[in-house]
């Protein structure tokens, strides 16, 4: 990913840091930030970074100012820079530094203190512009220089030999919050935490003590338990999928979470509970399972070191939370664990509804394992799908699933919002997304496919859906929706491609079942089909409704 | 010594074998005036010393910061 760094301080060192995972540009010449966004022909809009963080160190933008209010004219006018970026970069992510400014200046304790007034005012800046554009974030630098505080997070003596006011311990968080927030706008991102319940939830063993005895209350040594429910109820919030994973009778559990009065996670902030005496690798494995997630994006906190050994030995690609030998630090192991796994830009609809769709899903796996047959069981279900061109309010939702979706996706292409923005302009283009609805729930929009229109073909860029959706035959309907619909507008052939990846398996065989010919096998494996139009295939089982939206373009 | 050179190779992103205590300042292209300051910092950290800015100029070989570490550290 192309990234660009503005800073008014020297960043070559950040720079330097982060070119080992990204291809950085940072303009030539000292603190030049403002000339490069202001010149629309600058390198900076050559190079065309994906993300660009601007990193604006506070006492160097108002050193200069005599009173509060010349501060606050300092900081509008490089506001008023900053606000051309973000109209210029729409497409790209945009990190604005929150700014610490150090108290430097000598004054008496009865005048107000200048270093305040202008972090703040810089600080509502930042969070209106925040609250306008989707693709404007705040990296608050200031809280990393909170937590570390001044005197480990600056040198005086790298800012009168380099320009470089931090010293290697700020540095080293300043690069280290940055790669959190790229990772997250690329979304990378974990999904699943398995949380063990004795010593973890609460304190001591529900088994042995009772539900009177385990530590867990609003003051004093019981509140770190709390505290650590009360984090992961807001982690849950942001669309991360809580299960537990314990050796207990699942009847002292529920006791627990039916009658303690400071539980502060409800038995429904879970997907899945497995209170049992199996060894929890087997656990986790058949959580995974259930979930139809893949173990690498789970994360697993349990305090008993045995524990963690047999997942890590057995499951390479779960995460192990490194648990604290003092649990006052449970919170902090969560903290540091939602920047390093779980961190979120911006919550969209679907993850804070994460929870109730997986438990709806595991309803429908329930009520599979009582059907008489899988056709008689999917047509029980009485699915709806709408289907219809992309909206913009769907944009953000069509990226995203582009990134995460890895089994049913034929092509595995990733697109960041300004890759779909571009394709919805050109009128070449078709990106259709469906929705879906069932007599459990609403699992929203869970179904991606781009078609790109080449004289009287037209080719399938990519189609993917949701791993929670698959085998209910919904790619047949939406497939031959679509078909209809281009073969209305006089197209004559769909060509579709699946480009091997280790994780789309799934799906190597759909064209050919869809009814699809075989046309062509690349060197690398990948397969192009072609279909003629209108197709009649018989083979496609159509088992549910489709609503198709019409909305015009 | 050898720990030294090691240390300082792997913050230059070069490989023991290149560097001596010899090497000078703006010699190598890894070692430019940011190097510099990167080294003064990377070195305080790893060896607990305080390098003061006046002294700074006078570390042109890394000789002169191996000696200035073993220096600091006898006192």
């Amino acid at each position: 990913m192309k990234i660009a760094i503005l800073s008014n301080i020297n960043s070559s060192l950040i720079a330097q840091k982060l070119a080992s995972k990204y291809e950085v540009y940072q303009p030539a010449g000292y603190n030049t930030w403002v000339q490069e966004i202001l010149d629309t022909n600058s390198e900076l809009y050559r190079f065309a970074p994906k993300a660009i963080l601007i990193l604006l160190d506070g006492y160097e933008l108002t050193k200069n100012s005599n009173s509060i209010d010349d501060g606050i004219q300092e900081l509008n006018t490089a506001f008023t820079t900053i606000a051309t970026v973000a109209d210029n970069f729409l497409d790209s992510a945009i990190f604005i530094s929150s700014l610490d400014i150090v108290q430097r200046r000598i004054m008496p304790l009865n005048k107000i203190r200048p270093e305040r007034v202008w972090e703040w005012h810089w600080y509502n800046k930042v969070n209106s512009l925040v609250s306008e554009k989707r693709n404007i974030f705040i990296a608050d630098i200031k809280e990393l220089v909170e937590r570390m505080g001044r005197d480990n997070f600056y040198s005086s003596k790298l800012w009168y030999t380099g320009s470089i006011p931090y010293s290697l311990k700020g540095f080293t968080a300043i690069c280290k919050r940055i790669e959190s927030l790229l990772s997250a706008w690329q979304g990378q991102r974990y999904k699943c935490l398995v949380i063990d319940l004795d010593n973890t939830l609460w304190g001591g063993v529900i088994g042995e003590e009772g539900i009177d005895g385990i530590e867990l209350s609003n003051i004093k040594e019981g509140s770190r338990y709390r505290d650590f429910q009360l984090r992961l109820r807001e982690l849950k919030d942001t669309g991360v999928i809580l299960a537990i994973s314990s050796k207990n009778n699942i009847e002292d559990v529920m006791d627990v979470f039916n009658n303690h009065p400071h539980m502060v996670l409800k038995i429904d902030d879970f997907v899945v509970i497995k209170a049992n005496w199996q060894p929890k690798p087997k656990n986790i494995r058949d959580i995974a399972l259930e979930l139809n997630l893949g173990l690498n994006s789970f994360v697993f906190i349990d305090d008993n070191p045995i524990e963690q050994e047999a997942v890590r030995s057995e499951l390479q690609d779960v995460a192990i939370l490194d648990f604290p030998k003092d649990t006052t630090q449970l919170e902090k192991m969560l903290l540091d664990a939602y920047e390093r796994y779980f961190l979120t830009l911006n919550a969209t609809l679907e993850d804070s509804n994460k929870t109730r769709i997986y438990q709806e899903e595991l309803q429908r796996k329930r009520a599979m394992s009582s059907a008489t047959s899988i056709d008689d069981y999917i047509k029980s279900l009485n699915i709806e799908v709408f289907l219809h061109l992309i909206k913009e309010e769907e944009v953000e939702r069509v990226a995203q699933l582009t990134h995460k979706t890895n089994q049913f996706n034929l092509t595995t292409r990733r697109y960041t919002v300004g890759d779909i923005r571009e394709r919805m302009k050109s009128p070449n283009w078709r990106i259709y997304t469906a929705s879906v609805c069932d007599k459990f729930g609403d699992s929203g929009l869970i179904s991606v496919l781009m078609l790109e229109l080449k004289g009287n073909t037209a080719m399938i860029d990519t189609f993917l859906m949701s791993c929670r959706v698959m085998n209910r035959y919904i790619e047949d309907c939406i497939i031959s929706e679509v078909e209809n619909s281009v073969s209305k507008e006089g197209i004559g052939f769909v060509m579709g491609e699946y480009i091997p990846t280790p994780k789309n398996v799934p799906v190597k065989d759909l064209y050919d079942r869809l009814g699809y010919a075989l046309m062509l096998i690349n060197e690398d494996g990948s397969k192009i089909y072609r279909i003629s139009l209108p197709s009649y295939d018989n083979k496609r089982k159509k088992l549910a409704k489709v609503i198709w939206e019409e909305v015009q373009s | 010594m050898k720990n030294f050179l090691e240390f300082v190779a792997s913050v230059m992103g070069v490989y023991p074998s290149t560097i001596s205590l010899e090497t000078k300042y703006n010699t190598i292209p890894q070692w430019d005036s940011l190097m510099q300051i990167r080294l003064v910092m990377e070195i305080e950290d790893k060896y607990n010393v305080e390098i003061p800015i006046e002294r700074i100029p006078e570390l042109i070989t890394l000789g002169d910061f191996y000696e200035y570490v073993k220096g600091a550290n006898e006192h």
